[in-house]
């Protein structure tokens, strides 16, 4: 099990953490104690692939308190197998459609400025698309 | 277990209220209970529903207030139930079984939310407090935002172009629209056009504002005793007839937003209790929280096969008294309303109506079995239950 804290300590050096279940042979965040698939108790901790492809995606135009819309959300497969959520930076919030989904990305992180009730620094993930 | 029986059911009105959340279920569950012929003394337990009252009430610990305000007798249990919006289902279905186990033999549960004190973007935030707060939370995604990127995946799965795809959601908002224009309790009472839905304001790509449900101030209650013991006290008792509760976790760990897996779950293991098909369903109550999340709920309870459910509105099936399911004939929570920990206990109180011959010009005729649908955050809880007149 991954900790958040430990998750953030790697994450803000630069390694994105995972779990890994050998049975399923599948890698997946957030951290679980324990593999909701197959009961393994045995889960490892890995380093996830900082490559994807952009599974599914939103802007949101209304957004919660403290947060300045609009933004892009997005879901997205690492190479090896884990789906990570994140924000999508650096595209055109106007031009953007459908045609992202199936698109590969580069997995970066960034400090979140929206989430420092419970923690004083909180990174998260920011994806850009590779041309 | 004993066979368990609903006996009475009430709601108040789906708006913008004045009423205290406590004051909402005191309104309702005191209806509720005269409807089935007893006293609030006869009550051996309070089921009670309430997702955010600490935010919208300022209130915590509800349940021995209302308690108190009802006038149970103190041996009488108040408990508080949460589950984000399958909150009152979530009661309704621990106190169904508590009087089968022969634990309590009348128990009033249902569920009450004040919301509408709260300015949009508090709300939404608060909402979004049913997602992961560490992993989710952060990246700003709010709840339309999680059934957008459904739409989206599920546009790209089943290669249905998004233009295409959202007249057809529009098509679920249109019909729910229809249906609640005929409920006197409901929240927006308003014939819409598909038209009107692709012209609203956009609020999470590709969700637009009449894709989404409003938020609701509201109370529902049910009394829930022995199918024996309603059988003597009210002429049209509605019975139990199966269900089935499932749970998932994150949106990363889920995946595949285009199906929920604890809906799956939770309706085959209702459908099997009741010994039923999903084209026995007469009626059914679902969570059309977005007419995205009716499109999938179709699917994921075997009205439709995976991937075909988004013509259910546009062909006209799901309207009432359609020769397949009718669904959302309340109007759904599109049009209804949707006062969270309330929403669970107001789809029993329309199947309920519906399975009595109550509904007046929403009457499902000759409806036998109904089923309820609630979801609860991102698919995290989906509980069914499934009645029978």
């Amino acid at each position: 099990m991954v900790t958040f804290e430990y998750y953030q300590k790697k994450l803000s050096n630069g390694y994105l953490l995972g779990i890994f279940c050998e049975f399923c042979n599948i890698r997946m965040q957030p951290s679980q104690a324990v593999c909701h698939r197959c009961g393994n108790k045995d889960l490892k901790i890995v380093e996830l692939s900082r490559i994807g492809i952009l599974r599914t995606f939103t802007i949101i135009r209304v957004a919660s308190d403290r947060f300045e819309a609009p933004f892009a959300v997005a879901m997205v497969e690492t190479n090896d197998s884990a789906y990570v959520i994140g924000n999508l930076l650096n595209y055109n919030l106007d031009n953007i459609d459908i045609s992202v989904i199936g698109k590969k990305v580069e997995i970066d992180f960034k400090k979140n400025l929206n989430f420092r009730i419970l923690y004083k620094e909180v990174f998260s993930l920011v994806f850009t698309i590779i041309k | 277990m004993r066979e368990v029986a609903i006996a009475g059911s009430s709601m108040t009105s789906f708006s913008k209220h004045t009423k205290s959340g406590i004051e909402l279920f005191l309104e309702a569950s005191l209806l509720a209970i005269e409807s089935s012929g007893l006293e609030p003394r006869d009550i051996d337990a309070l089921f009670l529903g309430n997702c955010l009252g600490i935010y919208g009430d300022r209130q915590a610990h509800m349940a021995p207030f209302v308690h108190s305000a009802m006038g149970l007798k103190i041996s009488a249990s108040a408990l508080r139930f949460e589950s984000a919006c399958a909150t009152a289902t979530i009661a309704i279905k621990n106190a169904i079984l508590s009087v089968g186990a022969g634990i309590y033999d009348i128990v009033l549960a249902g569920g009450t939310e004040k919301l509408t004190s709260l300015s949009t973007s508090i709300a939404t935030r608060i909402f979004s407090m049913a997602s992961h707060a560490q992993y989710e939370f952060p990246t700003g995604i709010t709840f339309p935002g999680i059934f957008a990127m459904s739409a989206h995946m599920y546009s790209d799965k089943y290669g249905i172009k998004i233009t295409e795809l959202k007249k057809h959601m529009a098509e679920v908002a249109v019909k729910n629209h229809f249906n609640g224009y005929e409920n006197s309790k409901a929240h927006l009472r308003k014939i819409i056009s598909v038209e009107d839905v692709l012209n609203s304001a956009m609020v999470a790509d590709p969700l637009q504002t009449l894709d989404c449900c409003p938020f609701s101030d509201g109370a529902s209650a049910i009394v829930i005793m022995s199918a024996e013991m309603a059988s003597d006290l009210v002429k049209k008792p509605i019975f139990v007839a199966g269900m089935g509760q499932g749970s998932s976790g994150p949106l990363c760990i889920q995946r595949d937003l285009t199906r929920s897996k604890s809906r799956e779950i939770a309706s085959k293991i209702a459908y099997s209790e009741a010994g039923i098909l999903p084209r026995d369903v007469d009626v059914c109550e679902l969570h059309d929280c977005f007419t995205i999340a009716e499109i999938i709920a179709v699917e994921d309870l075997g009205f439709y096969d995976f991937g075909k459910g988004y013509v259910s509105a546009s062909s006209k099936d799901t309207y009432i008294n359609s020769n397949y399911t009718s669904i959302n004939p309340s109007g759904g929570l599109k049009s209804k309303g949707h006062p969270i920990g309330a929403t669970g206990a107001a789809q029993v109180t329309e199947i309920v109506e519906q399975l009595r011959g109550e509904s007046e010009n929403r009457q499902v005729y000759g409806a036998k079995f109904g089923l309820i649908d609630t979801m609860g955050g991102g698919f995290g809880t989906v509980c069914n239950i499934i009645l029978r007149s």
